[in-house]
């Protein structure tokens, strides 16, 4: 690799890059604890084994999912379960593979490790950061991605543990965490342009009519996906327009625009 | 819930939520993705997290609520303008997680 003219941006030894990786994951931890602990309480009142608990914010890692597995453990039998965990899940293929082709620098397996971490939160993290310093150094990356990871599963075991000593859970509103979460991630970081505003618009108002006419835990696939499908066909309209003309301006052109 | 029911339960859970965020990083990391698939993407982010958070703020146990019994909705608005005045996803969480169990505690 060339030595890229990012020295300002890069921390040089690797200490100081994890240690910029653990900056960058604070805020996350922040909303990820109370959310986690949370989860351990809703654990331990949906008589689930505190093992169990705590293994799922290991190896499933996906909050709004776990919380709705727990939902149907009264009712549901495991087909119910593992397809509701995988519809709510199944956004972040999207993510997945429009943050891929960021990570260049990565090679195959440290994609493939880096997109087991791919939580809501993790994505918008990086993608606001690949954004801005494409060349971001792998150590970073993956600090953030590992203390975020432990934070979820530290918040869980503290909630089955010490749970039962906070009063009235509920009326904390712990569960405002995520979504406080959310908010940031969008209007601190996605919403940069007047198109990007109307195609959460679309989403927010796609998703609100949805869900009251009872798609449940599909309302969240259905919505993103028109509302991007909707986004897109007018980015290309644009893109056709501005190619259009580029193509009256420069005659030679046309040959290529028109491929 | 029998240990070994838990036991399937979890795998399940874990195999379905790995494939959903393995499988599309390997594929465009295969086949590289056009422009008119790349513009697609570039959609995504907005789309997806509006498409969680609008419904969060305004749906109450099934029904839209704009009543100021709606902690959500006006918490997460006045989160909302701390993160376009600060631009700062630190100070958006912080606010946002203080006004909760604030308001929470005192009404």
């Amino acid at each position: 690799m060339n030595r890229a003219p990012d020295s300002t941006t890069a921390p040089q030894s690797a200490s100081r890059r994890a240690l910029l990786g653990a900056k960058l994951a604070a805020p996350i931890i922040i909303g990820y604890l109370p959310v986690a602990f949370a989860f351990g309480i809703v654990g331990r009142l949906a008589d689930l084994p505190d093992w169990a608990t705590i293994t799922m914010s290991v190896i499933v890692y996906g909050g709004a999912s776990q919380f709705a597995a727990l939902q149907l453990l009264s009712t549901g039998g495991l087909s119910a379960i593992i397809s509701t965990t995988f519809i709510i899940n199944s956004r972040h293929m999207l993510l997945s593979a429009s943050l891929g082709p960021k990570l260049h620098r990565m090679n195959r397996w440290q994609k493939a490790l880096f997109s087991l971490e791919l939580t809501d939160e993790a994505y918008a993290l990086h993608d606001a950061q690949y954004r801005s310093r494409p060349q971001r150094s792998r150590t970073e990356v993956f600090a953030a991605n590992l203390l975020v990871h432990v934070s979820w599963v530290v918040g869980t075991i503290l909630g089955v543990s010490f749970g039962h000593i906070v009063p009235n859970l509920d009326q904390l509103g712990l569960d405002f965490a995520l979504t406080a979460m959310f908010i940031a991630i969008l209007f601190t970081s996605v919403l940069k342009s007047a198109h990007d505003w109307l195609v959460a618009g679309l989403a927010g108002g796609i998703a609100v009519v949805v869900t009251l006419a009872g798609a449940g835990i599909w309302a969240t696939v259905i919505a993103a996906l028109t509302a991007a499908t909707i986004g897109w066909v007018i980015s290309m309209r644009r893109r056709r327009r501005t190619i259009g003309k580029a193509v009256s301006v420069s005659p030679q052109n046309s040959r290529e625009a028109g491929a | 819930m029998s240990t070994s029911f838990l036991i399937i339960m979890l795998i399940g859970m874990a195999v379905v939520t790995i494939v959903s965020r393995l499988v599309p990083m390997l594929l465009v990391d295969r086949f590289e993705p056009g422009p008119k698939l790349t513009l697609w993407l570039e959609q995504v982010p907005a789309a997806v997290i509006a498409a969680i958070v609008v419904p969060a703020m305004l749906i109450q146990h099934g029904v839209v609520d704009v009543s100021l019994d709606n902690r959500a909705l006006w918490v997460g608005l006045a989160t909302i303008a701390v993160a376009v005045l600060t631009r700062s996803f630190f100070l958006t969480i912080m606010a946002g997680l203080g006004l909760m169990i604030g308001v929470s505690l005192l009404l």
